[in-house]
């Protein structure tokens, strides 16, 4: 397979992830485009380094780095600016104030960095431990402890705000919006208990 | 594999709480996807070697031996629950009080929110070695802890003892070296306000897979009764530790040794936990030494400066001669060891008066 193929090929398959994790971290129009741009040229130049088996991983890895080399580079301007939270960046123009997709995404807007990225690579993109640590440079086994952890703040801060998430709670009575697909859209804009 | 537990509703509701992206940016075969990868491979007729973007290395604050003790206070407990996921680690001998491995990491936990102390000392073995002994407070969400090192075991003067004080209290994070005023340090990035590894109860969220304990015998410890494990891969120590921040990267998984925990017969708790680390040091060692005074050996010191305080962001260096302890490279060991006590007790951990709050904004 030659290089240009299989770039194509790995472009197909890594341009929704990055477009996603770009949003996911608060960047919105441009600078969404420039991190993702940034990340697919790496790739094409350093083709040869990038994993066969999972790139996706190794490329998410790539796009953290520019991101927070590119944060560090601005310094307290970037970090005003660009960093989080996820909540405000990621509502809806329409969004409800209450609804469970707004409080939980509140409540994530107030974890520290840390662990808010393990929960989107973890829970948001599906990553296995394995694949979280390759994005995160560290063990699958300190994946696993930073989840753990980014668990339990979170459910803190839910707790914090008046809102439990019961063992037996069904997706059903989540909020739940457009492409989850995973979640069942039986009941919608229920609170939390 | 899928990391998510079958039923949680917590992490159900942040998949649900996931925010949409309209389908026209994350499509790969939209117009201005092709254009960028077009433009891409364009401007570069085929890949050539550039270096891949890693995180700019900061400096981190404190010396490396000073947290590395730190380090080693957490660490000795952080390992103490390591278990093992799905069916467990069965525990062999007569009449268990802990079932699994996951029997003692929740009764530890338990016994974790509430309040108590321990006691951490730490031996490490080169050049003229360094003895630690640490006293940690705990209640609910506040911790105090106090460190004393002892750098001199040839009793050099040169190696003075140093004393270190942390408290987490209400979140907020107090530290002082020495004596010194005590700052309330908040520039740590990503968590501030958080000491990782400092709280020895952080052992106790972590569920690890594959220490591989078994028992080794039943014994008394400080006059309770408990059951001695030792863990077959006390590399899972590597893993906690990585996760923790803090500064132990040059221990690699393979020079963790000896990880055993005590646990209470009549309770599942954790009360004692050691381990072992034997890895290659720093070379040539060296230390200071007053001017004027020969070296122990009888060797002649050499070079004009030595370092008087390392408690800062950067090594306060003086004039002065050292002394070479040995043209090899050093070999260290240590042997780490953290005792819980009084457990349940009343303790108050409170705010030292009259601290400086650190921050990065001017005026």
């Amino acid at each position: 397979m030659d290089a240009e193929t299989r770039y194509n090929a790995l472009f197909a398959e890594a341009y929704p992830t990055l477009q996603r994790y770009a949003r996911y971290r608060g960047l919105r129009g441009d600078d969404a485009e420039d991190l993702v741009a940034e990340t697919l040229t790496v790739a094409w130049r350093r083709l040869a380094d990038v994993p066969v088996d999972e790139p996706i991983p190794w490329l998410v890895a790539v796009a953290r780095n520019l991101w927070r080399n590119d944060r560090r580079r601005d310094g307290r301007r970037r970090r005003l600016a660009v960093g989080l939270p996820v909540a405000a960046a990621a509502l809806p123009a329409d969004e409800v104030a209450g609804t469970s997709q707004s409080v939980v995404l509140r409540a994530m807007a107030g974890l520290s960095e840390v662990d808010q990225e393990v929960l989107r690579l973890v829970v948001w993109e599906g990553f296995s431990a394995a694949q979280a640590g390759v994005v995160l440079g560290c063990s699958a086994g300190a994946v696993r402890v930073r989840l753990h952890r980014a668990r339990t703040r979170l459910a803190e801060a839910l707790e914090g705000a008046g809102v439990v998430v019961g063992v037996g709670e069904t997706c059903a009575s989540l909020a739940t919006g457009p492409g989850h697909e995973n979640t069942a859209k039986e009941t919608a804009d229920e609170p939390l208990t | 594999m899928n990391l998510l537990p079958e039923r949680d509703p917590l992490l159900e509701a942040v998949l649900a709480a996931r925010p949409d992206v309209e389908p026209a940016a994350v499509d790969p075969e939209s117009p201005r996807a092709l254009a960028l990868r077009g433009r891409i491979t364009a401007a570069e007729p085929s890949p050539v070697h550039e270096p891949i973007p890693a995180l700019a290395r900061r400096g981190r604050p404190g010396s490396h031996r000073r947290r590395l003790v730190v380090a080693a206070a957490a660490a000795a407990v952080l390992a103490v629950v390591a278990t093992v996921s799905g069916g467990g680690l069965g525990l062999d001998g007569p009449t268990p009080a802990a079932a699994s491995i996951e029997d003692v990491a929740a009764a530890s936990q338990d016994m974790a929110q509430g309040s108590g102390r321990a006691t951490v000392t730490y031996d490490e073995h080169w050049a003229d070695g360094l003895a630690v002994t640490g006293e940690v407070a705990f209640s609910g969400g506040d911790v105090e802890m106090t460190l004393l090192r002892d750098g001199g075991r040839s009793g050099l003067p040169s190696q003075p003892s140093r004393e270190s004080g942390y408290r987490i209290v209400d979140g907020k994070l107090y530290e002082r070296h020495d004596g010194g005023p005590w700052i309330h340090n908040d520039l740590r990035d990503d968590n501030s306000n958080e000491l990782p590894g400092f709280d020895p109860r952080t052992v106790l969220e972590v569920l690890q897979t594959g220490a591989g304990f078994t028992v080794v015998g039943d014994e008394e410890l400080d006059g309770r009764p408990v059951r001695h494990l030792r863990a077959g891969h006390p590399e899972v120590l590597h893993d906690v530790l990585s996760d923790l921040d803090i500064g132990v990267w040059e221990v690699q998984p393979d020079q963790f040794e000896g990880l055993d925990v005590w646990v209470g017969l009549d309770d599942d708790v954790v009360y004692r936990l050691d381990f072992d680390v034997d890895r290659p040091g720093e070379a040539p060692v060296a230390f200071p030494i007053e001017p004027g005074e020969p070296c122990p050996d009888g060797s002649t010191p050499f070079g004009d400066q030595r370092i008087v305080d390392e408690t800062g962001d950067e090594p306060v260096v003086q004039d002065g001669p050292r002394c070479r302890a040995s043209d090899e490279p050093a070999r260290v060991t240590g042997t780490y060891s953290i005792r819980f006590h009084d457990l349940g007790g009343p303790i108050t951990v409170t705010s030292p008066p009259g601290s400086t709050e650190m921050t990065d904004t001017p005026g």
